[in-house]
Order: structure tokens, then sequence, then C-alpha cells
């Protein structure tokens, strides 16, 4: 299924304060084909298609071509004076507004004629229009209901089917980001179909997914990256699963870098740390595990696989909480719904800017937030206090800024190691630890595991939940994986590698 | 030590504390602090206020010289001053702690009320009218705790509601009726003109005195840091396990308490228990607590600044009226300042704490995306 080529760009590069992303990366689509693209975390995936959708600007170099036509890489994905762009977005976390209906959302996308986008959602012939195209591209929505109301399977076929339409009439490359990531199996099928309707039309289909068995079953073509670099652009008859692994992570699968298991710390002997039984959550069901003292737990899945949700439960999100318990360091057996849950277990969420950081506060006060009583009660010791951040930021290797500026003036990385910094020093024995190292520098990753590695090394219990293969392989003693909310596998430290890891999800 | 429980873990920092190896910052306070302390005494940010007062007493006794350099319109402006910087200070509190609360005009009027109910229809002593008196503004700071942070309402909205129902339940027990009574003068009224120092009354001793404790818990104790967390990002707050829910109810507790003896305070001045005594602080209370959070601690809610903040706007008002100057043109001037202020510490707070890393925190702003790829 090889047509004409209706899209290319070539000499993409991307450069961050922190790094170059993409180095020089090329890609071609062709009319009807179903184009992957896939890359672990850090490959540069997404880098690439926020080139494309024009939010990143490339590095100078960068060319594109429509057909045979060269244009400015900007005009990509900007709509015309019809509202229509040669390249269409559908990105994971759909765009909907739930509280609207079908029709609603596809006037406000369209716009139709701008001026007034939501009263082109009661004339009557717009109406029947989008409600002929939802029939043909979602016949199992019911445009007149809201969103909210729709499977997410649905939601996702909705937004596809906007997508569809801000493409030209003919060709155009639609770039679905993740689209089957928070779908059940049963529900890929249904929006598999879909896919395979549009590229008989001549659409190409960009398919951005961590779903390898998918990609097998839907693609055509493949480009693979590898920290920024295209490595292969092929066929993708022929390949299986492990090709796609190899060409992801290259022939040196890296084995070495593991650390020691923390063995010596009697795991079987004394009681566990932490105990969960039957865990269930919205995804997660009936999810059991123990963690050893001086154990690091590796926990992972694709999104929606419930791997987060279980760290989400045990540091006390209680309203996503339906049954089970859990037993910290040989205590009482705590139901997951108690508002105690989250007390003795201590989090470093992955949502920094959010969840973690305390945007207005100094580096100091943020640092020393979960441990100001060893400062005194009625009275805080400042100088103690700022001993204690001083030679902390000195252990943590943020170097040059003092306690007193704001959290704001370090780098993602430093910021990083300074909520790692405010957790270890929290009086807890578990820690969960979720994305500890994401949109940080190498240097800041290696500080945060050798940081990490110290304290379990005196008995702390670390859970790390993460989707970079890394933090797996670099921390942990053995990994859970989740599918569809059960633990699917279970590595144990001689068979944690990236491999191993990227197919099990 | 209890701290270095924590490094025990990096073996290189072992001995830190027995002081054979002593990190580069121990004992004596650092160059770049001693430099910057002395900046910071002369801070136009931090007490632009201050300069600004001063500006504004030099022009006002060039405009009116008779009248206002005199010892006379000094303690005017304290004594005058004192009820609404109590209102004031009454929300430093439950803003630090990133809460509204709407309803202390309402505390205000109910505790003045109850005060003067007891004192005048009940007879009782005055010790015992205040206290069965701050008794029921400390119930409106449990029903406040109870809707905003069990009920999960948005705290503006909660507290405006509760403040709604507690003045309508003032107003039903009083029949709208100003309480009024000789047991409300005499005795009772030496809690409030009582003058131990110059002509300074004694609410501006209790202003000092609740400013004084509002500063010492918020800056100086591990409750006033957690408050702030709290008020500054709630949810991070909570997840680095800080008890986010009983930080905010008990703030809402204490601002209904300072709301109570406020209010009685402005029925000892009135000599009367109005049932809607405290409504007209309201909002000079807000506009007094939002300029100070510009002021001394820029960005938080504090109680000097506020104090300074309230001064400043009394020493505007009265300033103005000396001049004879209209009092729409007095209005004017509060919304003025208010808006100038915001302004000027919205622009200190983006640049702040820039310094050395301006660049880069440009460089970052410019691309206005996360870093995460792949």
């Amino acid at each position: 299924m090889s047509g004409s080529r209706v899209l290319a760009v070539s000499g993409l590069s991307k450069t961050f304060p922190g790094g170059r992303v993409l180095h020089d990366v090329a890609l071609d689509l062709r009319a009807g084909e179903v184009h992957a693209l896939v890359g672990h975390n850090g490959s540069g995936k997404s880098t690439l298609i926020k080139i494309l959708s024009g939010y990143h600007d490339c590095d100078p170099g960068g060319r594109a071509w429509l057909g045979d036509d060269e244009v400015p890489l900007q005009a990509l994905g900007r709509p015309d004076e019809s509202g229509r762009a040669p390249v269409a977005f559908v990105h994971q976390d759909t765009s909907l507004i739930l509280e609207l209906s079908a029709i609603e959302n596809f006037a406000l996308h369209r716009g139709f004629g701008r001026s007034s986008s939501l009263a082109a959602a009661s004339d009557k012939r717009i109406r029947a229009e989008t409600a002929a195209v939802l029939a043909e591209l979602a016949p199992s929505v019911d445009p007149e209901l809201p969103v909210s109301r729709s499977a997410p399977v649905d939601r996702t076929m909705i937004a596809i089917a906007i997508a569809v339409e801000s493409l030209p009439p003919e060709g155009g490359v639609l770039v679905l980001d993740e689209p089957t990531a928070s779908l059940p199996h049963s529900d890929v099928v249904k929006l598999q179909a879909l896919i395979r309707q549009l590229t008989a039309k001549g659409r190409a289909i960009l398919y951005v997914s961590h779903r390898l068995e998918e990609i097998i079953e839907l693609g055509d073509r493949v480009t693979v990256l590898r920290n920024g670099v295209r490595v292969i652009t092929d066929d993708i008859a022929g390949m299986g699963k492990a090709d796609l692994v190899r060409h992801m992570l290259g022939d040196e699968a890296k084995l070495a870098g593991r650390r020691a298991p923390s063995g010596e710390i009697g795991r079987s002997s004394s009681p566990p740390a932490l105990e969960v039984r039957q865990l269930t959550g919205s995804i997660a069901s009936e999810v059991s595990f123990r963690l050893g003292r001086g154990e690091v737990l590796g926990v992972c899945g694709l999104p929606g696989s419930g791997a987060s949700e279980v760290c989400a439960l045990l540091t006390g999100n209680r309203a996503g909480a339906r049954s089970g318990s859990v037993k910290v360091s040989g205590g009482a057996w705590v139901p997951a719904t108690s508002r105690r849950l989250g007390e003795s277990i201590a989090l470093v969420p992955a949502d920094r800017v959010h969840k973690s950081a305390i945007g207005p506060m100094t580096i100091r006060e943020n640092l020393t937030i979960s441990s100001l009583r060893r400062f005194g009660r009625l009275l805080l010791r400042r100088k103690a206090e700022r001993r204690f951040t001083d030679r902390w930021l000195n252990v943590l290797g943020v170097v040059g800024p003092k306690g007193d500026n704001s959290i704001q003036t370090l780098s993602g990385g430093n910021q990083q190691k300074v909520m790692i910094g405010r957790v270890l020093g929290r009086d807890t024995d578990v820690l969960v630890v979720s994305e500890p190292t994401a949109g940080v520098d190498v240097g800041a990753k290696a500080a945060i595991y050798t940081l990490l590695d110290e304290h379990v090394s005196q008995g702390l219990s670390v859970i790390v939940e993460s989707s970079d293969t890394d933090d797996l392989v670099s921390l942990c003693d053995r990994v859970l994986i989740f599918r569809r909310g059960v633990v699917a596998a279970e590595l144990s430290a001689d068979e944690i590698s990236e491999q191993r890891l990227i197919n099990e999800m | 030590m209890d701290d270095e429980v924590l490094l025990r873990k990096s073996p290189d920092r072992d001995g830190v504390d027995t002081g054979d190896a002593p990190p580069p910052d121990t004992g004596v306070p650092e160059p770049p602090r001693a430099r910057g302390s002395v900046s910071r005494v002369l801070s136009v940010t931090r007490y632009g206020g201050i300069y600004v007062l001063v500006v504004m007493v030099a022009v006002f006794s060039l405009v009116s010289p008779a009248t206002f350099p005199q010892g006379a319109t000094f303690w005017q402006v304290l004594n005058s001053n004192a009820v609404p910087a109590l209102a004031a200070l009454t929300l430093v509190v439950p803003l630090a702690a990133g809460v509204f609360d709407i309803s202390i005009a309402n505390t205000m009027s109910l505790s003045g009320v109850v005060c003067a109910f007891l004192l005048v229809h009940a007879h009782w002593s005055p010790l015992a009218a205040i206290l069965v008196a701050l008794g029921s503004a400390l119930l409106i700071g449990v029903v406040n705790a109870l809707i905003v942070v069990v009920g999960k309402v948005e705290s503006l909205v909660g507290t405006l509601a509760s403040g709604f129902v507690v003045q309508a339940v003032v107003l039903w027990c009083t029949s709208s009726q100003t309480i009024t009574g000789q047991e409300l003068t005499g005795s009772f009224q030496n809690i409030v003109f009582d003058q131990p120092i110059g002509q300074m009354t004694l609410p501006v001793l209790y202003a000092l005195a609740v400013g004084l404790v509002i500063w010492y818990v918020l800056s100086m104790t591990p409750l006033g840091r957690r408050i702030y967390a709290t008020g500054f990002n709630r949810e991070a707050a909570r997840l680095a396990g800080v008890k986010t829910a009983r930080i905010q109810a008990s703030a809402l507790v204490a601002s209904a308490f300072l709301a109570g003896l406020t209010g009685i305070v402005i029925t000892a001045q009135l000599g009367a228990g109005s049932p809607t005594g405290g409504n007209s602080y309201l909002l000079p209370a807000f506009a007094g607590v939002f300029v100070g959070a510009t002021q001394i601690r820029p960005g938080r809610f504090n109680a000097w600044g506020t104090v300074l903040a309230v001064i400043l706007l009394g020493t505007l008002t009265i300033g103005l009226a000396l001049a004879t100057v209209p009092q729409w043109a007095q209005q004017l001037a509060t919304g003025l300042v208010l808006i100038a202020a915001l302004v000027i510490a919205g622009k200190e707070r983006r640049s702040a704490g820039r310094g050395d890393k301006t660049k880069r925190l440009r460089a970052h702003r410019g691309r206005a995306a996360p870093h995460r790829v792949g």
C-alpha cells in the first residue's frame, strides 16, 4: 500500500537549553499508509511532532514538502482561510470539551464561518452535515449527547473525526499521538477499523505509540528514533516485536550500569516494609505485593495499565480507592479507603510543577517543609535550618544558588533534587517516587540515582514508578509490570533489562 | 544533632557537625547575605510603603500646615486606625493559609451585639460578656471550617453564605435595633478609651499585640511555614506531609476569633451594639491586607505589612480630609493606591528571584514548553 508522497520533512534538529534532543531527522509519508513512529522516552518523538504542529520552532536547516512543492515548516499545521491544514493532530488527551455534545465540539473546532461557532451548532443544515460525518466515522456515537457520556474510545473517535474534517478533502496527514494509550484492548480494534477506513481514502496516518503489537498489526512502515536520531525507516512487513525493540535500544543492550542488589539487608527474614493486599481502584484490580526492607521495587506499565494508579492509592489518593488494604512496617492493616493510608508513605509526585514544588517559596523552605519538626516547635531555629539547607544542597549537588532564592530559579533537574531531598528528610520508611527523572538532564539523573541508592543501603524502602526504563534498570531490585490493572509480569534483579521491560509492557 | 541523621547516609559529609570538616557556610553570616541585609533595609520593594508614608506626610504638611503637622493628628491617625487594623489583621491568617473569610464583618457584628446584649439586658459583668461574645465568634469559625474544609465549598462563597446567615440571625434577634444602655458606657468603655501612653487609646495596643502574635506565628514558627505552604500550593503541601485541612480549618477559627475581638472593641467604641457594626470594615480590611502583602514580606500576607498599609491608607484619608478634599476624592485616592500597589507588586514578583539566573529563565520562558520529550 504505497501511494505517492504526500508529505516529507528533512533536516529537523532541535536544541533545548539542556542539550540537543533531535538530530537531523527526516520523515516522509505516503498516501494511504499508516506510518508508525516509535522510540522510547527521550527519543525525540514528541519533539518531532511538536515541530510538525508548529509548537516548537526547529533549529535552522529544517525543510518540508507537500507533495512535490517545498513549503515552510510552519505551514504544515497552520489552517488556511477555509480552516483546513495539511496536517491534523489528535493528542493523547483529546481536547474535547466534555460538557458539550459531539456536534457542539465539532462546531467549536471547525469554526463554521468563525463568527459564532457555537451558534453554528444550532443551525439545522450544519447539524445534519456534522451528524452525517460522525455517522460515517464514529457510528457508535450519539452526536447530541454530552461527550462526557461517551466511552473513552468514542471520544477518541470524535476527536479523530474532527481532525479529519480539518484536513483538505483529499490527502492530508493525520497524526495520532498515542491514541490507544488509555484504551482497553477490546476498544483498540474499533479504532483500528476507523484508521483503515481513513487510509483506504488515501489519507496518510502518522501513528505514534508505545504499543508495539498494535504497530505491527496496523502499520505499513515504521520510523524508529533513538536518542534524537532516526535509526531506520522501513516496511513493517516481516518485522517482529524483537526487531523493533532492537532498533529502539540499539545493539548494545544496556545491561551494564545496574546497581548491585542490596542483598545483605534481610529481605526475607525481617517483616516487609510494606504489604499490599487486594488493592483495587478504578483500573487496578486486586493488586497484591510486598516491598522488602531496603528494597527498590519498580512499578511500570503503559498509561492506563494501573501502575500509576497503584502508587496514587498507596499515597493516600482516597478518591479512587475501592477496596484492599495496606500494611506498613509490620503495623496494622489499613483499608485503602482510610484517611490514614497516605500518612506513613512519603511521595515524590510526578507532576513537579503542580504537586511538588511550592512555587513562591524559597529553596530552603521547599527543602525543609516536610521536616520542620527537627528545627523546633514554637520557634523555628533559623540558623539550624540554614546550616541544614546548605549541607543538603551540597549533598544534592545543587551548586551555586543559596537557599534563600526562589525555588523557581533552579533548573528542572535541580528542583527535582530538592524535591527528593525533601522526602528523604522526612521521617519515613517507605518512599514512593513517581517519574523521578522526568525532564531531568543526564547529570542530575545520575545524581538522583546515587542519592536514592545511598539511602536504600541504609534501610529505606522505595517504590519507583517510572515510564523511563533507565530508572527501572538503574535503580530497581525487582520490577512489577502492569497491564490492564493487574501485575502481568515480575522481573527479578537479574532479569531487568530495557529489552525485557519494553517487551513485557 | 538530629539533622545529622539525614546525612549519615552520605559518607563524604560525615563528621560535619563535629567540626573537622566545616562546610563552607557554617557560623558567620556569609558576605552575600551581609550585603543583602543592607540593601534589604533600604529596599524599595520591601519598605516602599514607608517611603510613600514619608512623602505623604511631607506633602500634607505643606498643603495644610495649620492642621496636619500636629500631635493631635498623629494620635488621631493611630487611634482611628486601630479597629481597621484589627479587622485587616483578622484576614491575614486565613489568606496566608489560602482561604478567604468574608464572614468576618458579620462575625464582628455578632460578637458586638452579643456582648452588648449580655451587658445591657442580662446585666452580666464585662468580663463574662466578653468571653461569651468571643465564644459566639468561635462558633462561627467552627461552622466556617465545617463548610469550607469538611464540606469542600469554595471559601469565598462558603464564608459569604455563612456571613449572610450570621447577619440574618443578628438582625432577627435584635429586631434590627441597636442595643444601647448605660452599661455600655463607664467601666466597659475603659477597655477602649484608656490612654496609657500620650493620647493613644488601648485599641492601638490591641492591634499591635495581635500583629505581634500573627507575625510570630507566621514567620517564626514551623506552623507559620506550613500555613504559607498550604496557601501557596495546597496539594503540594499536603503531599509533603502538611496537614492542610487542619491548617485551613484552624485559620478560619482564628479569623473568627479575631473578628469577635474586633467586634467587642467596636461596641465599646460606639457605646452601643450595632447589628451591622462590622460591615463597613470589611472592604477596607481587604484593601489593607492586600496592600500589606506587597510590603515587608512582599508576596506573602503578613502582619506588619498589613499594619503599615492600614496606617498608610488611614493617613491618606485623614490628610485629604484635613485638606478639605471632598469624600469621593478620598475613596478615589484609596482605590488608586490599591491599584498602584498591586500592579507594582505584581511586577516585582515576576522579576523576583531572577538574580544571576535571569538569562536562563528568560530563555525557558521564551520556549514556554516543558522539555519532556520522547
